[in-house]
């Protein structure tokens, strides 16, 4: 035996292990481990053994600190992805996106509206609530505005807001007729007016005249003087004065043609835009009725 | 200590086969024949009892989960205690995170108290000593004759050649010697305490 062997003993004697046994707990969470491994469930096994010893909480917990991180990392991720598939669906589905993301979600494909038909939307509320303040320039502009973007719209959108732009835009005539000529909407028809269009397809309300005649006031119609007041029924077509006119009558910001409003106060207001804005231009129904003829 | 040399009924590679396969009984007997020496080998290196229960149930999980990945070469007793080495380092890492000191207890202590007395007269010497070496001289020592491992297995616990393990443990004996000697210089020339 050499001197290493010798002190190999010794040592091995030194160090030899109490002969303990694992207790039944120890043997219960290996057979656990087994079971767990043989069904292929890949878990770990934890460990979870109890002891009146207060300080286990934190040895106990050691173990199971990978276990827990990792759970707690799946756990806030899920959060988060269900937060923002949330939102996002939320958005989707009230389509109350803003306005770049709007574009990012309109070109992706989401069924969200276009950013000009959100626009017309926007322009539509906004001329709503400068009628409500009843302030001109305030209605002028959001008009003007609801007209431009209007007229950037494709088929497909413009029928969707065509009907209540049409009503606003009318409104919005006949608020401004009752102001003052000089305050009209450019290149916007007041009610009762027929004309063509100015950014707005004439063909929902069909133009007639006061005499009850219906009007051909078609925007095809280039013998209606731009800038010409008609007077007549909802139904009639005008053509309220421009602003500024221009030196062919066109005072519309758009094509200069007359437009179609529907369901606006008649008569009267076209005859006080014929009167204060644009008396020499006295309008005539496309059928050649006179503006001042209406039952106003 | 190795189980595949314990199993010789049936011849030394069947019971491998059989801790393969997930044997209940196999992984029982193996629990049951490891247990004492992975229990001291934690015991040694961690501050308390109960994580050193903790770490060799940690690694026996450890080994279950992962004995498909149980090389053919390596016996089951040398992958526990590989794994076991690499739970009591995970668990000083953490400490060391948390600024604990680990107070380093003896698995033979504690036991029945006049035994204790006698162990501690016994052998009190050679474990100071033993203590006294560097961390992994006691790892190589300590799975050499506790853990029953042979030098190529010490080799694959360590990441060490064979020849690199035997140099090391002469060292390592050397130096345990030298220390014995520090301790007490009348027995401590020899090595021997018994």
């Amino acid at each position: 035996m050499t001197e290493y062997d010798a002190l190999l003993d010794a040592l091995r004697a030194a160090l030899a292990p109490p002969p303990v046994e694992p207790d039944a707990s120890e043997i219960g969470h290996l057979h656990q481990a087994l079971a767990v491994s043989a069904g292929g469930g890949g878990l770990r096994w934890r460990f979870a053994r109890r002891s009146a010893s207060f300080g286990l909480v934190h040895r106990v917990r050691w173990s199971a600190a990978a276990t827990s991180a990792r759970r707690y990392a799946l756990a806030v991720g899920a959060v988060l992805l269900a937060c923002a598939s949330g939102a996002g669906a939320a958005a989707v589905a009230t389509d109350s996106y803003l306005g770049p993301l709007r574009g990012v979600a309109y070109d992706l494909g989401l069924p969200v509206s276009s950013p000009a038909l959100a626009a017309t939307r926007g322009a539509m509320a906004t001329l709503e609530q400068a009628l409500g303040s009843r302030d001109p320039a305030e209605v002028r502009a959001a008009a003007q505005e609801l007209q431009s973007d209007l007229s950037g719209l494709d088929d497909q959108d413009r029928q969707q807001v065509e009907p209540l732009a049409d009503r606003l835009l009318g409104a919005a005539a006949s608020f401004l007729a009752l102001q003052g000529g000089t305050q009209a909407v450019p290149g916007r028809a007041a009610p009762g007016t027929g004309g063509g269009s100015g950014g707005v397809p004439p063909a929902t309300a069909p133009p007639a005249t006061d005499d009850g005649t219906t009007g051909s006031a078609g925007g095809d119609d280039s013998s209606a003087p731009a800038g010409a007041a008609i007077s007549g029924d909802a139904g009639s077509v005008s053509q309220l004065p421009a602003e500024q006119p221009s030196p062919g009558g066109d005072g519309g910001l758009t094509d200069g043609s007359s437009t179609t409003v529907a369901g606006a106060p008649s008569g009267t207001v076209a005859s006080s835009t014929a009167t204060t804005s644009a008396p020499s231009e006295k309008s005539t129904s496309t059928d050649g009725a006179t503006a001042d003829g209406g039952d106003g | 200590m190795k189980f595949i040399d314990v199993d010789g009924a049936t011849g030394p590679g069947v019971a491998v086969s059989r801790v393969r396969a997930r044997d209940p009984v196999a992984w029982e007997e193996l629990f049951r024949t490891v247990y004492p020496a992975m229990l001291a080998y934690a015991n040694r290196r961690l501050p308390h009892r109960e994580d050193a229960r903790d770490a060799v149930s940690d690694a026996l999980a450890r080994a279950v989960a992962g004995i498909d990945r149980l090389p053919d070469e390596v016996s089951p007793t040398a992958w526990l205690f590989g794994i076991l080495r690499h739970v009591v380092l995970d668990v000083h890492r953490r400490r060391y995170r948390r600024r604990q000191r680990p107070a380093v207890a003896d698995p033979a202590e504690g036991q029945d108290p006049a035994e204790d007395l006698e162990r501690h007269d016994e052998y009190d010497l050679l474990r100071r000593a033993f203590r006294s070496l560097r961390p992994k001289e006691q790892d190589l020592l300590e799975l050499r004759v506790v853990a029953g491992l042979s030098a190529e297995e010490v080799g694959r616990v360590l990441q060490m050649r064979p020849g690199a393990v035997r140099m090391a443990q002469n060292r390592a004996l050397d130096r345990l010697r030298r220390a014995l000697a520090e301790l007490d210089p009348v027995s401590g020339q020899t090595g021997e305490r018994r």
